[in-house]
């Protein structure tokens, strides 16, 4: 395990991952937002991706496909019900630390939210990041909101 | 304008430092925030569309998915 970071006000960095390993997994437990009653989107980004020169491609189990900057954008989460802390989400990314190959990944889990109020919403796709530089480091936002706990573990996997 | 804070976990040093978010950190945030702003407008404008739909059509949402099921 290369890290256990827990998430605090509005956005998180987690920065300096080591490239020495093939593929990341990050297993994201138990998010909650601090605005109560509240549903709230949570995203996560690779790198500092604010330009379009970088994409991801994702295809959702339940959406369409989609590019955004973000991983499974435009977010990883939409309208997670604030206080029910039972999201749990991995994330498989691999050839994170090439510096010439896309980033393909995969993702699985749930969170609480809407359509009914407390449904066990599934979470399963995947994509690529459509980019060439190596991932060091992951961005994330809690929108509208701040995050009160949860935790992000990242693995190195060879 | 006070911008955010963000917190920051260099993981190969494990030092964590909270400080107000750079221009460039403050634009990502805000472009996120902007995601969500136009993902709402999206979702408004299908609900609103929706509705419309079934009402020419004469049927519920709960009949609508009856036909689709």
């Amino acid at each position: 395990m290369l890290s256990t970071t827990t998430f605090s006000g509005t956005t998180t960095t987690i920065s300096s991952i080591s490239g020495s390993y093939k593929h990341l997994l990050l297993i994201i437990d138990r998010i909650t937002s601090s605005t109560s009653g509240s549903y709230n989107n949570f995203d996560l980004t690779p790198n500092s991706l604010s330009s379009s020169s970088q994409t991801t491609a994702t295809q959702r189990s339940n959406n369409s496909h989609t590019l955004n900057n973000n991983i499974f954008g435009p977010f990883l989460i939409t309208n997670m019900q604030s206080a029910a802390g039972n999201q749990s989400i991995a994330i498989m990314i691999y050839n994170y630390a090439s510096t010439t190959r896309f980033k393909p990944y995969s993702i699985v889990g749930t969170f609480t939210g809407t359509s009914p109020d407390g449904n066990h919403v599934p979470l399963v796709g995947g994509g690529a990041l459509a980019s060439t530089d190596a991932i060091t480091a992951f961005t994330f936002t809690m929108v509208q909101s701040t995050t009160n706990g949860g935790t992000v573990q990242i693995y190195g996997v060879d | 304008m006070t911008k955010p804070n963000i917190q920051i976990h260099n993981i190969e040093t494990d030092e964590i430092t909270i400080r107000e978010m750079t221009d460039e950190e403050f634009a990502h945030y805000q472009l996120v925030q902007d995601n969500f702003q136009t993902q709402q407008v999206e979702l408004e404008a299908k609900a609103q569309a929706k509705a419309a739909l079934l009402e020419r059509l004469g049927i519920t949402a709960d009949e609508a998915k009856l036909l689709l099921s």
